[in-house]
């Protein structure tokens, strides 16, 4: 009842404000004659009672807004002045608030956009049903330590004995990739199909956006079919629903197309630029033949944690393998599906992703600390408004609303402005990361809740910065105190100049933060370029040569072939060809020294390549001592190589290393070293592993018959090389493409994309950071210039050099200045340390980076707190005098 | 408890109680009201309208007065305000605890060492 009378009152009170305030103002008026009233007839006159009964009222507006403060509707009505004031307010001053606008919806806008990359990139859980419960069988030789375990292909076969583990997995799916001729729109491209078993979209909860998945005899029907990924569908079909029922050219063979799968499929199986999805036709797969090796996706048991999971597998393999010797043992290790976290290469990408999330946090946090300094100064210049209000009677809380509102309002245009920004960042990020980086592959980046609440939290913290710190400031007792005292000439309270040197500080520390990080990544970009490639790179240029697998699949057919195409090459005047991996190309695989201990035998990563013996000769690797292998030893395959002189240092210091052995994998021979040859850069040169490399004849690899890699060396242009090389192929057999053909040159830009990128994000954000800091430098100590102009008059007046001048306006900026340097490097200190590994021979603790970042530093802000000094200078006392 | 020589500042929820049992005599308007607390305190509460008239809109918002305009014996037009029936409920409860919190309070201030 008191509830419903007191919204019904308030509401009548808002709808009929102004009878209200009228019967208020009756109210009021009545009161007074009757006082006066009552004054006369005990004796006054008639002017000595009005005088007193005004006395003892005191202030009647003060009176009408504290009456007008009971209802809860005056929050309403008082919110509504204070927002339509500081709209009027800001329209005034319309640099301040185009400056503050800008800063907070830049910093939230690009918050947010950053925020939904690393979100879909690292966190958000797979597009999948139950995605915590999906893992990945990998084989596994073990071999003593975890090191040196390895992992190793599994056939169909292999995965059959894990059905049969009912109490573990609630389904297993397996799938193939492979690279084949597709028949586009566009014409013949090479592009990854993926061949998934019939169950693969209903294991990971994966729905058709158009027609349907996968059913069970699809895999061995003679009509063969094939679902297109979203992404193949959009840049190849336009999104056309009539693709249905129509048919695409893959490996020569025509499918029918069933239905199109989301790109989210491609995170579990394919990659980044799969076009098609294929039936796995098991019966290629049983039997004692089937030696294609499938990858594996298990879901757990409902109930069942990867741990509990793994040991039910430990189990089962004692079962299963029991009469194995351990180290023979086909063992299983389970990984979660979503590895994100797991890989190194991931891994270094979310790190870089981290520091830039942080980096933008930065910059967000500079920008925050500019606008209340600029609120600050608003409020600062309006010290009289607040004097003339206090003294009306406005109450504190009443002060403090206004100046909270208008932040608040500064803040929620910044915010729209922000949610401008994001979407349309975020729209057109991916087009801008590279595509290796795969990182959105199983999310896109979108603004979903998770990013509209971090744009909320960031919003809040704008609110606190920008809105509370300054409001509180109004209502603090000296500043209210001390308008009376003159603010022009006492300048700000000392507790507002320590609040604005502490923001100022604390922007100079973060500012020489983001600098010094990205100085880093410029410093080690820098040595990635001028890392030497350690062989003769110009005017060599690289492709693969594939043969369609149908009719050519044996090595003796294929052989003829291959022999014909390189003789004919080399019969082009200018060029000689080789077949083998560019150097900056190379397989991987693990160093093993032969007769060492196993602890010391686990050894680094290492590239491996297969080549003829003229592959020195041509790619212009130098040969340090002993030989490269012959034409007979390759041939017959003869298990000897090369090794890189930095091999040859790590594992047979102080000897020679000719005549050892090693090996690259424990399914392969023991090689003899017969050379040793210069290190080179390979196209994982900047990772911390897989800096050796190695040298053995083709013939021991188990190489692919249909497809080969190409090398050649050319006096002639390197376009018309290319033009010639794919000519040359296509005059020996139609069928055979050349793909990826480019100088090998090229091949480092791959390597450098990543490194590119997060360094021009870096970068930018730094820049961004700086250019606000100074910013904000310049129009603090400008403000202080204009609020001590009296001061400075009445000292030039009184004989002041310019140069005592400088001096003391400078002082009271440079101080927070130097104190944020100082903690800025500090903190440089210990964070550059989370970028050690995104950097390429630089550490963390780089001096001449950290010189150079702080030498730009105090340029910068020094060059931003000097130039307002210069008008300061020429202040004419006359006219500052007058003004007051 | 000797009378001060500056009227003394009454605390807001006693406000509120004195408001009403005066409006439990008679209707009154605001003048009237703070004369007739002036004139029964014998000049101890000295109520001023920046505080009297917040607490008469704070009465009327709650149900407990109720006001409307009349004409005032030298022929002005007022508000008056009445009890209504939540009003008097109150009244009727807010005395029973000052009498309450009164006798306890008189209790502990009378209160001497042998008795405690």
């Amino acid at each position: 009842m008191r509830l419903f009378s007191r919204v019904f009152s308030g509401l009548r009170a808002l709808v009929s404000r102004e009878r209200v305030e009228r019967e208020l103002d009756e109210e009021l008026l009545a009161y007074l004659d009757a006082s006066v009233a009552q004054k006369i007839a005990a004796g006054l006159s008639r002017d000595e009672a009005v005088r007193q009964a005004r006395l003892e009222f005191g202030s009647v507006e003060a009176a009408k807004d504290r009456v007008r403060d009971v209802g809860w509707e005056s929050v309403v009505v008082s919110g509504w002045q204070d927002i339509s004031y500081a709209v009027r307010g800001l329209l005034r001053a319309p640099a301040y608030g185009f400056t503050a606008i800008a800063m907070l919806g830049l910093g939230i806008g690009a918050n947010a956009a950053i925020f939904s990359i690393v979100d879909a990139a690292m966190f958000k859980p797979l597009p999948y049903r139950d995605p915590g419960q999906l893992v990945v069988i990998r084989q596994v030789l073990r071999r003593g330590t975890a090191e040196e375990s390895f992992q190793i292909g599994m056939t169909w076969n292999q995965v059959d004995r894990w059905r049969n583990e009912p109490q573990m997995f609630a389904g297993i799916a397996t799938y193939t990739a492979h690279r084949v001729p597709v028949d586009g729109p566009t014409g013949r491209n090479q592009r990854f199909v993926s061949l998934v078993s019939t169950d693969m979209a209903g294991l990971l909860g994966v729905r058709p956006i158009l027609g349907r998945g996968f059913v069970a005899d699809d895999g061995e029907s003679n009509a063969p079919v094939a679902m297109l990924s979203e992404s193949y569908w959009s840049s190849a079909f336009r999104r056309d629903p009539g693709v249905l029922g129509r048919t695409i050219g893959l490996d020569g063979r025509q499918y029918t197309i069933v239905g199109v799968m989301p790109s989210a499929l491609r995170w579990g199986v394919g990659g980044g630029d799969v076009v098609a999805w294929l039936p796995l036709d098991e019966r290629s797969l049983r039997g004692p033949h089937g030696q294609v090796f499938v990858g594996a996706i298990a879901r757990l048991r409902p109930g069942l944690t990867l741990e509990s999971a793994t040991a039910e597998m430990a189990r089962a393999i004692e079962r299963v393998e029991g009469g194995v010797p351990a180290d023979r043992r086909y063992a299983a290790d389970l990984m979660p599906l979503d590895a994100r976290t797991m890989y190194d290469a991931m891994n270094k990408t979310r790190r870089a992703l981290t520091a830039l999330l942080a980096a933008i946090g930065f910059v967000f946090l500079i920008g925050c600390a500019n606008v209340a300094n600029l609120v600050l100064a608003r409020v600062l210049d309006r010290q009289r408004e607040i004097a003339v209000r206090a003294a009306l009677g406005a109450s504190r809380p009443r002060l403090f609303r206004q100046f909270f509102t208008e932040g608040i309002v500064v803040v929620v245009t910044g915010a729209f402005c922000a949610a401008v920004l994001a979407i349309w960042t975020v729209q057109a990020v991916p087009q801008l990361v590279p595509d290796q980086l795969q990182l959105f592959d199983a999310n896109a980046p979108i603004i979903d809740a998770r990013t509209s609440i971090f744009g909320l939290a960031a919003m809040v913290v704008a609110v606190i910065v920008c809105c509370l710190i300054p409001a509180l400031r109004v209502v603090a007792r000296d500043m209210t105190g001390l308008l009376e005292a003159g603010l022009r000439i006492a300048g700000p309270p000392r507790s507002v100049r320590r609040l604005r040197a502490t923001l100022q500080a604390g922007q100079v520390a973060l500012t020489l933060v983001l600098l010094t990080g990205a100085g880093l990544l410029t410093t080690s970009f820098v040595r990635m370029i001028d890392t030497q490639a350690g062989y003769d790179v110009d005017r060599l240029v690289t492709g693969t040569i594939t043969l369609p697998r149908q009719g050519h699949a044996s090595p003796e057919n294929s052989g003829a072939f291959f022999e014909s195409v390189l003789s004919r090459v080399n019969a082009v005047p200018g060029l000689r060809a080789t077949y083998g991996p560019a150097p900056a190309n190379s397989r991987s695989g693990r160093f093993v020294p032969f007769g060492r201990d196993l602890e010391h035998a686990s050894g680094g990563a290492l590239s491996i390549y297969f080549v003829a013996p003229d592959y020195f000769a041509i790619t212009g690797i130098p040969m340090k001592s002993g030989r490269m292998f012959d034409s007979r030893e390759a041939s017959a395959g003869a298990p000897v190589g090369v090794i890189d002189e930095r091999a040859a240092a790590l594992y047979w210091p102080g000897q020679s290393a000719i005549g050892q052995r090693f090996r690259y994998s424990p399914y392969d021979p023991w090689v003899t070293v017969i050379g040793i040859a210069g290190h080179i850069k390979t196209h994982w040169f900047a990772e911390s592993n897989g800096t050796i490399q190695v040298w053995v004849p083709t013939r021991l690899s188990r190489f692919t018959p249909v497809q080969r890699p190409i090398l050649i060396r050319t006096d002639r242009d390197l376009a018309w090389t290319l033009v010639v090389i794919g000519s040359t192929i296509k005059a020996v057999d139609r069928d055979a493409e050349f793909e990826d053909g480019s100088p090998v040159s090229d091949l480092y830009e791959d390597v450098l994309k990543e490194p590119r990128f997060f360094l021009t994000l870096m970068t930018l954000f730094a820049g961004l950071a700086l250019l606000t800091a100074s910013v904000g430098l310049y129009g603090l100590v400008n403000y202080g210039v204009a609020q001590r102009a009296r001061e400075i008059g009445v000292r030039i007046a009184l004989g002041a050099s310019a140069r005592s001048i400088v001096h003391l306006v400078m002082r009271d900026a440079l101080i927070p200045v130097a104190l944020g340097i100082v903690f800025g490097i500090g903190a440089s200190w210990w964070l550059s340390r989370a970028l050690s590994s995104l950097l390429y021979e630089v550490t963390p603790h780089d001096p001449s980076t950290f010189v150079l970042v702080t030498t730009l530093m105090v340029l910068v802000v020094g060059v931003a707190a000097y130039l307002p000094t210069r008008v300061a200078t020429r202040i004419d006392p006359i006219l500052t005098l007058r003004a007051e | 408890m000797a009378p001060e020589s500056k009227p003394s500042e009454l605390i807001q929820g006693t406000l509120h109680m004195l408001i009403l049992r005066t409006l439990a005599l008679e209707p009154l308007h605001g003048y009237g009201i703070g004369l007739r607390l002036e004139q029964i305190s014998q000049g101890v509460f000295k109520v001023n309208a920046g505080s009297l008239f917040p607490a008469l809109r704070r009465l009327e918002r709650g149900g407990l007065i109720k006001g409307d305009w009349r004409v005032t014996e030298n022929g002005r037009k007022a508000k008056y305000y009445t009890l209504t029936t939540p009003g008097r409920a109150a009244l009727r409860r807010e005395t029973r605890d000052w009498e309450v919190q009164t006798t306890a309070i008189a209790k502990i201030m009378n209160a001497t060492l042998g008795e405690s």
